[in-house]
């Protein structure tokens, strides 16, 4: 894949390298529905205000962060790792199958600001399905 | 029979020309006229329109043919066929003809090499033009990639794919290698940038005995290459049919009767270009009645072949008792398809009958007329067989019938329009005839009475 | 509750807009999680809500299952006495009455140029209030009427609690199809007002007078499963257990074993010869045996007498005497609007009278549970109001969905009559031919909107969820009421709800809970319902005698007005359309009609000789004339028909302005006559003869089997092997004893490996002899599998997309006999997923291919569209996107997430339902056990009501599936090429002998 990682602005400049390693929070306790659905999910404002209510509660990123839960909108996030449409990819299965969350979105726990570290192509989800002796037929995903 | 008995002296030589006139002659058919020139805009706009009638398809779908639940397959394959077969009896002539030693053929060999070259060009197109998805008509050649995803070499399309290359490949060779000694011959009556061209494309060829013996063994191990393919091309062809399991397309007979077919054809089409080509092109010292009778001789015995072939598949439904079979061939003769059924009747086995005559076979007129009516009724063969037979089927719940769009109308006609676009620019830049062959053939050439004798009985 | 689902909404719109578009680029896909997260639902996890179907009266239970909030797909309530989980095409298709793109999306008012105009929702609910006031304080209250369709539980009593309040007594409730004839018949025989419950599972013989009960006929799911206990149960060696007498053969009769072709109006003849026959033959109970007053009613009846008029054989009378009495129970029914003339209420009695001498009464047919459509208006009473709004008694006119101005008599002054009414307010949520003439139209919810409850039976009574967040600016009429209410003073204090949930549960508290299950807690009571889908109990059946009918009895002539010599018109309700109310859904336009063939459009049936006799041809658009009215209609041609009839279907085109009706066809509305039946007072169906005068138009019909006599080489090949091989089998009984066809025994020697399939061989087996083609699974494919509409001009081509067609074969009918096998077989024809492909090996990129499981695959993303899978297969089952199809605005909330949506190029078809089997593989693992028969099943064997289709994985040992595939007489179809599919269809069972003969 291309040289530099995708890795577009975000709506809020949200820093996982912060939430992780500096405070060690578990990547199921914002992304929870990853080892019960397909989608892994994103927090919900809510879940994010729970904390900063308190937390930070003056910094820039908390502040725009607020705003949305003030306005009661949503956060716009841009989706980072894309998979195309025909593409069913289940997180519950992979979590279940002991792969960990890393071994596909990087190394996140050390990223400032997330950005796509695996090429998501095809050969790549083979390489490692066939190492693990996973299904390689193609109606494992598509269609 | 052999083919070189088609003509009981086949040593004898159209007329008896001194080599420099011979250049003269040919080389003067390099200029063009008014004509031309108004024959090639032709052809370009008629191909433009094609086109844009295929870029309408690729934007809106295939929904813009005629094609249907269940006629998958129309006009477009059928056309793919067809050049296919036109292409076939360029090499017959020039390679098959020419280990038969069939020397007649001399004059109207680069011609027919030309036409093969550019029929298997223009049959080309139509396996992706008829695509669902054009872009990705790639995939299905075998290429390594990270997906691991490899071609199905169960699937005759596939074998297409090798046999078209192979046989396009072959033939552009062929046609080259014959054409060295005249582009030097070319490179010697030109001047300026042409000169330079026709110097590296003529391999400097300077007409040493070594470098024709090289020449002639080289064109010989060509010329033999090319034959097996005459049969192997359209054999393979005639399985994207016949290894499917459709009724009127499942048979054994279809590898002969294909090529039968795709012979029978591409002589027509010869003469339906060489007929017009020589008058205008003022050839008819080089190309005489007498190859247009020879030709016309071949073209009844393919003739009979493919009758033979469709008395052979009636039969076949009949002696099998199978009713789906049945069924299709009932519906090709009083049927949906019947009136096309009896025009391809009427071109291929009855209007060729007429060769058996002389005063038939050396009037030009009707002779191009036959050849004309003979193309049409191989398209419509081609159509009857494929679109008939689908609709058709195992499902009578889905019988349903075909009429092709104006896309693929527009489309086909621009594949006409694309062959005689290659065609004008070969005749304006090479020797339509070989001088070295034809040169070679005045060298053989005693017994001027004979020859004489030969033009009064014409 | 609610107010959590407006966040949901965000998400699910904006989730399904990303679905929309194919191939997105990375950076424009936005990622937009909820504010806050609801706690009952994870994102791609569908939910499942209870509610029931009111596509029609009948009500079936039914679960909507979410996905992000929006409803995907529709299904039966297996707890739900009504369908056991089973839905028809109608239920089916509710999803795009729900997402219908021609719904109103907010409130109209009717300005002075008599155009609708947009106003918000507390303007409306100002004008209405305003106007009410008025009235009161004028005292003209009583001026106030309300028609709308039929309503029970919390709903029913907050309008008549509004409407009594109010001070008004004109309370309608209105169906197009009331039973009044029916509802008179049972109080006259038996004391008992209102409809009998039937128990077809119980009965052992079947006549039906031309009721329909496989398609629209009260309860249509109900019978058809029923219906299919009683075929199952039914002993081999007589087969033949159901006649169909009618002057139009129906779906419902083609899935009888006889059909008796019968002359309009001489039903009743027939029943009461019948009648007479049993008596003579001494079959009768010992209470109607020696019943003077039967004797004496039935004397003029005899077979012999009868026949000349009925043209039934005596020897077929006696016949059919012996099998209603040799067997007990059997089982008569009566009586649809194709049988209802001015004799209707008649031969709904000589119908009972034939039960009670069978000794059918408390078998069969019960007594003592009250049904909804009892409550109905007649026709009579709605006639009675439109004197009133004639005279201009009423000022305001409630009309509460229904379409009375199209459903009602044309020349019943119904629409002069609205005209007349000043203030007309629509709670309707589509233009309709009624809403043409409202004042103000207050959009109601969808059902799968709002909260309500529906009783149809008085042993069930089931809740009504709101599955999601309204799609359009609508409100719930029960809200609007309420709302309305408390801004009057005279109503406030009496309408105190917050809103009508409220209402809703006070009612379950009180009428509910308190009468069935007292000593339930509210609080275990109340997840129970919403579990369970409702609140179900037994009632006890009501002895009943029978009473003298003779007096109400008038049999004679039936008097049709209308040309001398011209045909008489029989109107019948669509399978698909029900009586129009659904007629902008386009996936009953595009699967085609059961017994036509036809898609889109409306038409006028005509036999073929009739046809003849005035050179008219398919497509042909004819003037019918009857001394009411005149219409056009294009002319079908169908031999299911007495030559003496023509029929026209109702409710499958409007003039409205909705884009899935062509207004091309008329209203057969217009034809019939205005007068109400004199004794039961129901709509005279049958009424009259219509005159036909051919016009040079052309409007050609779509069918999508174009099988009947269109290629000319018919005449010479013999078909019948064609048949036989190709699609729908027969059997005999005799037959059955010997024929065994286990794959392995017909099986040709294989020179390939055969495929293994370690884990999973997923099969399906289909039994033509239960199948009644009634095409809720084709629904169901379409719902589950974003199936593409293309529309009539393209299925005119040959592009439609259906990956479940119901091919239809019978024999051309003969006419000749007075009784004729009707012979029909529908025969479900999807991807067979043979184990030797013949699409497979042709594929020259391996997009389909044979995955371990045993499915065909296709692969979407890998197909490059040479079509040449599709020309090898002969099953023909396989579609090609000829464009990119895409669906109206809001239609493609409905689109399933969990299946890609394919664009042009790409060939498709039947998956198996691969994406529920995916599912069902996840939950298995994900419980950490085995796949269990039944955890995995296709939308089409979900839905089907008589569980025709069955689903399983054949490795599964003594699954159902494992031992269908086994079944005598089981068959593939073209078995002779060695496919090897993986559907195992299993052989209609038909009878040896002619009906009458020893």
């Amino acid at each position: 894949m291309n040289s530099t990682p995708y890795s577009p602005d975000q709506p809020i400049a949200f820093n996982h390298k912060v939430h992780v390693s500096d405070y060690d929070i578990q990547c199921l306790y914002c992304h929870s529905y990853a080892d019960r659905s397909p989608f892994a999910g994103v927090p919900s404002v809510e879940r994010c205000m729970g904390c900063h209510l308190i937390v930070a509660a003056q910094t820039e990123g908390v502040q725009a962060l607020n705003g949305y839960w003030q306005r009661k909108e949503p956060i716009p996030w841009t989706k980072v790792n894309v998979l195309p449409r025909f593409v069913h990819f289940n997180h519950e299965a992979h979590v279940r199958a002991e792969v960990e969350c890393a071994e596909c979105h990087g190394d996140v726990q050390n990223m400032s600001k997330i950005s796509q570290t695996s090429s998501l192509k095809m050969g790549w989800c083979l390489d490692c399905h066939r190492k693990e002796e996973a299904s390689v037929d193609c109606l494992t995903c598509h269609y | 029979m052999s083919l070189s008995q088609l003509n009981p002296d086949n040593s004898k030589p159209p007329g008896a020309k001194t080599f420099h006139k011979v250049d003269q002659d040919v080389l003067r058919t390099l200029q063009p006229g008014a004509l031309y020139f108004s024959l090639l805009g032709v052809c370009l706009i008629l191909i433009a329109f094609g086109a844009w009638a295929w870029s309408q398809q690729v934007r809106h779908g295939l929904g813009v043919t005629g094609l249907k639940h269940p006629v998958m397959w129309g006009a477009y394959i059928t056309t793919f066929v067809f050049w296919v077969g036109i292409a076939h009896s360029g090499t017959l002539i020039s390679a098959i003809l020419f280990l038969f030693r069939a020397r007649w053929r001399a004059a109207i060999s680069r011609a027919s090499e030309a036409m093969t070259v550019f029929a298997v060009m223009t049959a080309g197109l139509f396996p992706i033009i008829h695509l669902g998805r054009p872009w990705l008509f790639y995939w299905l050649i075998p290429y390594p990639n990270e997906r691991t995803l490899w071609v199905n070499f169960r699937s005759p399309l596939v074998w297409d794919v090798f046999a078209v290359g192979t046989y396009f490949t072959v033939s552009a060779v062929f046609f080259y290698i014959g054409l060295i000694p005249d582009l030097a011959v070319l490179r010697d009556n030109a001047t300026g940038w042409k000169r330079r061209i026709f110097a590296i494309t003529s391999l400097g060829w300077s007409g040493t005995g070594r470098e024709w013996k090289h020449f002639s063994s080289a064109y010989l191990f060509l010329a033999a290459l090319a034959t097996p393919l005459v049969v192997s091309v359209h054999s393979i062809v005639s399985w994207d049919f016949a290894v499917a399991i459709i009724p009127g397309w499942h048979s054994t007979i279809f590898a002969p009767y294909f090529v039968a077919g795709a012979i029978f054809s591409g002589l027509a089409m010869v003469l339906s270009i060489l007929i017009p080509a020589r008058s205008i092109l003022k050839l008819e010292e080089y190309i005489t009645m007498w190859h247009l009778e020879n030709i016309s001789k071949l073209i009844i015995v393919s003739s009979l072949i493919v009758s033979y072939s469709y008395l052979t598949e009636f039969f076949f439904a009949w002696y099998s008792q199978n009713p789906f079979e049945q069924t299709v061939f009932l519906s090709r003769a009083v049927g949906d398809f019947a009136p096309l059924f009896w025009l391809m009747v009427m071109c291929n086995c009855l209007t060729p009958l007429l060769l058996f005559f002389k005063s038939v076979r050396c009037n030009t007129t009707i002779l191009f007329i036959v050849s004309i009516l003979i193309n049409i009724g191989m398209w419509t063969e081609r159509f009857v067989i494929i679109a008939g037979s689908l609709a058709r089927e195992y499902s009578r719940a889905s019988w349903d019938t075909y009429n092709p769009s104006w896309v693929e109308w527009s489309i086909l006609l621009a594949s006409f329009a694309w062959f005689a676009f290659w065609f004008l620019l070969f005749i304006r830049h090479l020797p339509a005839i070989p001088l070295a062959e034809v040169k070679e053939s005045i060298h053989r050439s005693f017994h001027d009475h004979l020859s004489n004798r030969q033009e009064k009985n014409l | 509750m609610i107010k959590r689902r407006d966040f949901l909404k965000t998400v699910g719109v904006s989730g399904s807009a990303a679905l929309m578009d194919a191939c997105t680029l990375e950076n424009s896909e936005k990622l937009v999680p909820y504010l806050v997260a609801p706690e009952d639902i994870v994102p791609g996890i569908p939910v499942y809500y209870t509610t029931n179907c009111r596509e029609c009266p009948a009500g079936c239970g039914m679960l909507a299952k979410t996905r992000e909030g929006r409803v995907i797909k529709v299904e039966g309530n297996p707890r739900h006495p009504l369908g056991e989980g089973k839905l028809c095409v109608r239920g089916q298709a509710a999803v795009q009455s729900l997402y219908n793109p021609d719904r109103f999306t907010g409130p109209l008012l009717r300005n002075e140029q008599g155009q609708l105009e947009p106003i918000e929702w507390d303007q409306a609910e100002e004008i209405l209030t305003a106007h009410l006031t008025q009235l009161l304080t004028n005292d003209k209250s009583q001026e106030i009427a309300w028609i709308g369709h039929l309503l029970t539980g919390s709903m029913e009593s907050l309008i008549r609690q509004w409407l009594q309040s109010l001070g008004s007594e004109h309370l309608l409730f209105y169906e197009t199809f009331q039973y009044e004839p029916l509802r008179q018949a049972s109080k006259i025989a038996f004391g008992h007002f209102g409809l009998p419950q039937y128990h077809l599972e119980k009965a052992e013989f079947l006549i039906s007078f031309g009721a329909n009960f496989l398609e629209t006929w009260r309860s249509n799911v109900e019978f058809t499963s029923a219906f299919h206990k009683m075929r199952s149960s039914r002993d081999p060696n007589t087969p033949d257990n159901f006649v169909y007498l009618g002057s139009r053969l129906s779906l419902t009769g083609s899935n009888a074993d006889w059909w008796i072709p019968l002359q309009p109006g001489t039903e009743i003849q027939l029943a009461l010869s019948i009648a007479h026959s049993i008596l003579e033959q001494g079959l009768a109970t010992e209470e109607t045996s020696n019943q003077a007053w039967i004797a004496s009613l039935l004397a003029p009846y005899s077979p012999e007498s009868t026949k000349e008029l009925t043209g039934v054989e005596t020897s077929t009378v006696r016949e059919l005497a012996q099998r209603l009495c040799k067997t007990p129970p059997s089982l008569a029914l009566g009586g649809e609007i194709n049988t209802s003339g001015e004799q209707a209420l008649s031969l709904e009695l000589a119908v009972l009278l034939l039960n009670a001498m069978a000794g059918n009464v408390g078998q069969t047919i019960t007594f003592g549970t009250d049904f909804a459509l009892n409550q109905l208006a007649s026709y009579q009473e709605i006639l009675n109001l439109v004197q009133e709004m004639h005279r201009g008694k009423i000022d305001t006119l409630f009309l509460h969905h229904g379409d009375p101005v199209f459903t009602l008599p044309t020349r019943s002054g119904f629409t002069e009559a609205l005209d007349n009414v000043p203030f007309v307010v629509s709670f309707s949520s589509l233009p309709d031919e009624t809403t043409a003439h409202a004042n103000l139209i207050l959009p109601d919810h969808h059902f799968l909107e709002s909260w309500g409850d529906y009783s149809p039976r008085s042993d069930l009574i089931s809740i009504q969820q709101p599955a999601m967040q309204p799609v359009f600016n609508t409100r719930s009429t029960a809200d609007v009421i309420i709302n309305v209410s408390q801004k009057i003073d005279r109503l406030a204090e009496q309408f105190t709800y917050s809103d009508y949930s409220e209402k809703l549960y006070s009612y379950w508290e009180s009428a509910v809970r308190k009468k069935s299950n007292k000593d339930v807690p509210w609080e275990e009571f109340w997840p129970g319902v919403l579990t369970n889908g409702g609140s179900f109990r037994e009632t006890a059946p009501v002895e009943v005698t029978l009473k003298d009918i003779s007096n109400n009895l008038q049999v004679g002539e039936e008097t049709l007005v209308g040309p001398e010599g011209g045909a008489s018109l029989i109107l019948y309700s669509s399978p698909h359309f029900f009586d129009g109310r659904n007629v902008n859904n386009p996936w009953l336009h595009e699967i085609p009609d059961p017994t036509t063939q036809l898609v889109w459009d409306s038409w006028v049936e005509m036999h073929p000789d009739t046809a003849l006799q005035l050179s008219l041809k398919e497509g042909d658009v004819v003037e019918l004339s009857s001394p009411y009215g005149t219409l056009k209609s294009p002319v079908h041609l169908y031999d299911g028909l007495h030559p003496n009839v023509v029929a026209m279907p109702l409710g499958r085109d409007k003039s409205a302005d909705l884009r899935y009706a062509s207004g091309k066809s008329e209203n057969p509305m217009q034809l019939i006559s205005p007068e109400a039946a004199t004794d039961s007072g129901s709509v005279l169906w049958r009424s009259v003869r219509v005159g036909i005068t051919k016009t040079p138009d052309h409007h050609p019909l779509v069918s999508l089997q174009l099988e009947n006599g269109e290629h000319p080489e018919e005449a010479l090949v013999s078909i019948q092997p064609v048949e036989s091989i190709a699609a729908a089998q027969r059997i005999q009984p005799s037959e059955l004893k010997e024929t065994d066809i286990s794959q392995k025994a017909h099986a040709p020697p294989d020179y390939y490996p055969p495929h293994d399939h370690p884990d999973h061989q997923w099969s399906m087996a289909i039994d033509l002899d239960a199948c009644t083609g009634c095409n809720a699974c084709a629904a169901a494919c379409y719902a589950e599998n974003n199936v593409p509409v293309v529309g009539k001009e393209l299925c005119s081509h040959g592009r439609e997309m259906s990956w479940i067609r119901i091919e239809r074969h019978k024999a051309p009918l003969v006419q000749a006999t007075d009784i004729v096998p009707s012979d029909g077989i529908s025969l479900p024809v999807l991807c067979q997923h043979c184990h030797n492909a013949p699409c497979e090996p042709v594929c020259p990129v391996f997009a389909t291919y044979h995955n371990p499981e045993g499915l065909n695959a296709q692969v979407y993303a890998r197909c490059v569209g040479t079509r040449y899978c599709s020309n090898n297969c002969p099953y023909k089952v396989r579609r090609f996107n000829w464009h990119t199809f895409t669906v109206p605005e809001p239609l493609q909330l409905q689109l399933n997430p969990d299946v890609t949506t394919r664009t042009a190029g790409i060939m498709e078809k039947c998956t198996f339902c691969v994406q529920r089997i995916q599912e069902g593989k996840n939950r298995a693992r994900r419980e950490n056990r085995e796949i269990h028969d039944g955890d995995v099943t296709p939308a089409c064997a979900q839905t089907c009501p008589t569980e025709a289709i069955v689903f399983g994985d054949i490795n599964v040992p003594d699954s159902r599936i494992a031992l269908l595939a086994e079944h005598p007489r089981g068959y593939h179809i073209l078995e002779p090429l060695n496919t090897r599919p993986a559907v195992t269809y299993l052989k209609k069972l038909v009878p040896e002998k002619a009906f009458a003969e020893d």
